[in-house]
């Protein structure tokens, strides 16, 4: 014992590992540190210069961040983004969660078996390759041919065809129903991992008190998966903050800026109008908003593991 | 636990199991209308009301395909990169993952937290230096591009510590003392324990190598380069003002179809994987 | 170099299982940082070696200019058996994929490029001098102009001379015309109008084709149609009212003088006020272009490039005409080229510019214009039965001719990207008649857009 204390005296050396340890973490810590830290230091250089990628960057000061701030456009893409992950989120977290709580139900009745099969059937979407679905979705979503109008018409709630991704009032919220419809099946998931971790003693308990079962949803579930939810809605609202895909394919950001997403006003900026200070400052905003919501994150995850150890 | 006490709780029951069919199918239908619309006639395409299901198999729309743009390298290209990123990735994740769980080392928290934070960092904030990364590498329009920026991720470390840190050492104690050094303990002691987590994370990693879009359609320009999503875009972009559907169906339905495989095969894990520590997408 | 990547990625992959993997995972760390250097290394050792030079070339274009150009590309390399060409074909946001492409110091030897996007590639002395190449007599001075910029930056280039580099070989020219439905002039009893229309009788005519059936105000068929986003659609109306978009010092934006401003509000008028034309959101989804073949417009502002889709969809007779004459007493178009430039970064110049000779020499450009697509820059195509076509519509094709002497060749500031962004921006409340062009270009508008419009670009 007393030889290796004085043994392990080398620097950055493990007492029992040796030099061990470096080489396990060698390849994780190298790979983030060129290709996560070095672009993220230049990137917040990049947004104090003017840069059309060709020639080499001026130092500007603070004026990209002046010119986004005072660009009526950076402050319409911020709303639209706003908007659309406040809408997705509130949408997509409601919905899994009725969703769940149904499955959970299921899991326990005499159709356990078929759980699986709609568990899967809701989370399909998620794994598929963005492009594709924003594909499909734009053809269910052509005004004179898809599939939607012609549903709604049948069912007589809308009675002429609606322009969907080409009308300024509608475009936002068919991208708003394409992601819910993506991203849905995880949170369901979520929830349901939740669902399942509620102890049924306590269940049992408002069962004998004789709740409803609306009363036992809301006075039992709820509060003990409330930890969950936070998490579900900013692990939601992160992912909604940057997406990118369906904007591109679909609606380019229009009509009339309607779907101007915040990344994908970024990637414009960069990569059409070779705007690189303005695009760094946009993604520096970005990342700030993200920052706050992933600390909030953190923050309500540390509730959530001792809410899990809690109850085990 | 939910007993059927009376009929008016069955027909609630009755009820919200259709609503569950309902919508289980809404959220099926758009693949079955890719599937539908992939195997229509130019002509059928145009009906009114639309077609859900086909009338002839028109098969041809695959071979238009094949013709309007090389989808087999596509696909090729896509699981080339995908593949080795998945491989690397997660050897990677549980090298380091296993030495933050069971090694000690001086500043081993300080450098895990380093790790966790570029969590925080969404990708699009990195793109620009990253290209000129790129750029001066000499790797732009390369396979390098493609794969090497996806190599390294901070989810999977910490995941597969939260895994370590579960597993009993007893296994590893012994192996040490038969006088294994830390990587032979470490590869056929741990890695062998950790494989649940490893496929799940594998399965994560290799859907969201085939899904992503943004990086390889700036990082590469050449056809032969082309990886899926870019060249289903271009495909798109190619029609300009007669978007031909049915062709742009059918190539949706072959870049979705491997990660319904994929899923299918290794659902069980991934769902486990996922659950495990809420995955960021 | 390509295989090569793969290649060694396969042999990592595969010795993965075999190789102790400490080992492995120095191995792949190495690669990953020197492999820089490598590639590098092996392309400087590998290419003298080649006897082949292989060019990339770059270009957008439909499929069916792509049939035309394709086998053009294969002449060319069945005549100079040492050169291979890779094409790269990117047929939607060529210059954003242009752009990286040059900034990530892939710049393709040969680039076809237009006049608008030409600038801020000269201005950072991306492309070789052509001049000494081409033969001046050959092609329409305006379409030469419109690539004559001083290759170091902007200075001196305000009024480009003879001497001054050209950067580009011209292909084609677009400028702009007017179609229009003959079958629908003859049922509403119009006579077809003449090169020497003027902007009232524009007005006259799309009132009498104008239809609105029920009277609710929105008319079922307009007159006329035309964009308004990017500027190249407006400002023939502009320039032919006397005004300009900027000074010829390219120092200032000169939209808010009174004859530019007259004619704005001659454009928002033909939207708002004799409502000949719909608004946007009138045509909704629907191109300009379906609008016209649906016959829902009756005249359409548009170029050369319309010429095929009319000819095989238009299922009504249908004509070309100049622009009318504006208060100038001049119909004046813009007069955009496309054509070829070689990159300076190019290892094989010599090959490079051979194509770019070839791929505007007579008979090139004449197949391409056999498919009706272009107008030619060079003289002797255009003038030439290829493109007069007598046999096929429009009957008038001469017309795309007749405008170029009195059209306006390009000229853009480096920085036209964001500056027609900006613009179209604080033109958009026009078009929406939300503002008048007055109020729409406010001291501040103006002050941006005079700011982007003398921005020196190369800032190093």
């Amino acid at each position: 014992m007393i030889k290796a204390t004085i043994k392990a005296t080398g620097f950055l050396k493990s007492e029992r590992d040796g030099y061990w340890p470096w080489l396990f973490i060698l390849p994780v810590l190298l790979g983030l540190t060129v290709f996560t830290y070095g672009p993220i230091a230049a990137s917040f250089g990049l947004s104090f210069t003017y840069w059309n990628l060709l020639g080499k960057p001026a130092f500007v000061g603070f004026e990209n961040y002046q010119a986004v701030m005072a660009d009526p456009l950076f402050w319409k893409s911020f709303g639209v983004t706003w908007l659309f992950v406040l809408a997705s989120t509130v949408a997509e977290v409601l919905l899994a969660l009725l969703i769940a709580v149904k499955l959970n139900q299921m899991a326990a009745g005499f159709l356990s078996r078929f759980q699986p099969l709609f568990r899967s059937a809701y989370f399909l979407p998620f794994i598929t390759p963005m492009v594709s679905v924003s594909l499909v979705w734009g053809w269910l979503y052509e005004p004179q041919y898809g599939l939607f109008n012609w549903l709604l018409q049948s069912l007589h709630l809308i009675h002429a065809p609606v322009a969907w991704l080409y009308d300024p009032d509608t475009a936002l919220w068919a991208v708003v129903i394409l992601r819910v419809w993506k991203n849905m099946g995880y949170t369901v998931l979520i929830f349901l991992a939740a669902l399942q971790g509620v102890p049924e003693s306590i269940l049992e308990s408002a069962d004998l008190d004789g709740a409803s079962p609306f009363k036992r949803f809301f006075q039992v579930m709820l509060p003990m998966i409330t930890p969950t939810m936070f998490f579900v809605v900013i692990v939601s609202m992160i992912n909604a903050f940057q997406v990118f895909d369906a904007v591109y394919l679909l609606t380019q950001g229009g009509p009339d800026h309607s779907t101007e997403l915040l990344v994908y006003w970024m990637f414009k900026n960069a990569f059409e109008f070779y705007k690189i200070g303005p695009a760094s400052a946009i993604a520096y905003i970005l990342f700030v908003v993200i920052l706050l919501l992933t600390l909030l994150q953190w923050q309500m995850r540390k509730r959530w593991v001792l809410h899990e150890e809690d109850a085990a | 636990m939910w007993e059927i006490s009376s009929t008016a709780s069955k027909a609630y029951r009755l009820l919200t199991l259709l609503l569950l069919i309902l919508g289980a199918l809404a959220m099926m239908l758009p693949f079955w209308v890719m599937l539908v619309t992939s195997l229509l006639s130019n002509v059928e395409i145009f009906n009114y009301p639309p077609r859900l299901f086909p009338g002839v198999f028109h098969w041809e729309n695959y071979q238009r395909l094949f013709e309007a743009a090389p989808m087999g390298l596509y696909f090729l290209n896509s699981l080339f990169v995908s593949g080795v990123t998945t491989v690397f990735h997660v050897l990677f994740a549980a090298m380091a993952g296993y030495a933050f769980s069971r090694m000690r080392f001086p500043y081993r928290n300080a450098l895990f937290l380093i790790c966790l934070v570029t969590m925080m960092v969404p990708p699009q904030v990195n793109i620009v230096p990253l290209f000129f990364l790129m750029k001066s590498f000499g790797w732009l329009d390369t396979y390098w591009a493609l794969i090497v920026p996806g190599l390294f991720g901070a989810f999977g470390v910490f995941m597969l510590r939260q895994w370590f840190n579960a597993l009993p050492r007893d296994l590893e104690d012994a192996a040490i003392m038969d006088g294994c050094n830390p990587w032979q303990t470490f590869w056929h002691i741990a890695l062998p324990l950790a494989k649940p987590a490893l496929a799940a994370l594998s399965i994560f990693v290799f859907i969201n190598a085939w899904n992503s879009f943004m990086w390889p359609l700036i990082a590469t320009n050449s056809p032969e380069l082309m990886v899926l999503p870019v060249g289903i875009a271009a495909l798109k972009s190619s029609f300009r003002d007669a978007t031909d559907w049915s062709v742009l169906m059918a190539a949706s339905s072959l870049s979705t179809i491997p990660v319904v495989i994929v899923f299918i095969l290794g659902q069980r894990h991934f769902i486990a994987g996922i659950l495990s520590g809420g995955v960021k997408e | 170099m390509l295989g090569a990547a793969f290649y060694r990625l396969r042999k990592i992959a595969f010795r993965l299982g075999v190789l102790p993997l400490p080992a492995v995972s120095f191995i792949v760390i190495l690669v990953l940082v020197f492999s820089s250097l490598s590639f590098t290394a092996c392309q400087k050792v590998s290419k003298p070696q080649n006897t082949t030079a292989t060019l990339t070339f770059s270009t957008w274009g439909s499929a069916q200019e792509m049939a035309v150009l394709k086998p053009l590309l294969k002449q060319f390399e069945d005549a100079h058996p040492g050169v291979k060409i890779k094409l790269l074909h990117i047929p939607d946001n060529y210059f954003h994929k242009l752009h990286i492409l040059i900034a990530g110091g892939l710049a393709p030897d040969v680039m076809f490029i237009n006049s608008l996007s030409y600038p801020i590639y000269a201005s950072h002395d991306l492309f070789l001098d052509l001049s000494p190449h081409i033969n001046k007599g050959d092609f329409y001075p305006q379409a030469l102009e419109s690539f004559r910029y001083a290759s170091s930056g902007l200075k001196g280039s305000a009024n480009p001379d003879a001497k001054a580099p050209v950067g580009a070989i011209p292909r084609d020219i677009s400028n702009l015309l007017i179609y229009y439905n003959k079958d629908w002039f003859q049922k509403a009893k119009l006579q077809d109008p003449t090169p020497d229309w003027t902007w009232k009788d524009l007005v006259q005519t799309g009132r009498r084709l104008t239809v609105d059936a029920n009277r609710d105000g929105k008319p079922e068929r307009f007159g006329l149609s035309f964009y308004t986003k990017p500027p190249l659609f407006w400002l023939p109306f502009v320039w032919s009212a006397d005004g300009k978009l900027f000074d010829d010092t390219m120092q200032w934006v000169t939209l808010d003088e009174p004859a530019a401003l007259n004619a704005l509000q001659f454009i928002q008028d033909l939207r708002w006020q004799s409502h000949i034309a719909p608004r946007q959101a009138e045509s909704g989804g629907v191109t300009m272009s379906q609008l016209f073949l649906q016959e829902k417009v009756a005249m359409l502002v548009s170029g050369r490039w319309s010429v095929p889709v009319f000819s095989e969809q238009a299922g009504f007779d249908w004509d070309v005409v100049p622009l009318p004459v504006g208060p100038s007493g001049q119909s004046r178009v813009g007069i955009d080229a496309s054509g070829y430039a070689v990159s300076k970064t190019s290892r094989h110049p010599k090959e490079a510019i051979m194509l770019a000779r070839f791929l505007t020499s007579r008979q090139a450009v004449e197949s391409v214009a056999k498919s009706g697509l272009i107008v030619p820059a060079r003289k002797d195509v255009a003038e030439s039965p290829v493109f007069l076509n007598p046999g096929k519509k429009p009957l008038h094709s001469r017309y795309f001719l007749s405008v170029i002497p009195e059209g306006i060749p390009t000229r853009t500031p480096p920085r036209w990207n964001e500056f027609s962004e900006e613009l179209m921006l604080a033109l958009q409340p026009v078009w929406d008649d939300q503002k008048t062009p007055q109020e729409a270009l406010t001291p501040a508008v103006l002050k941006k857009l005079n700011r982007l419009l003398k921005s020196e670009v190369s800032h190093d």
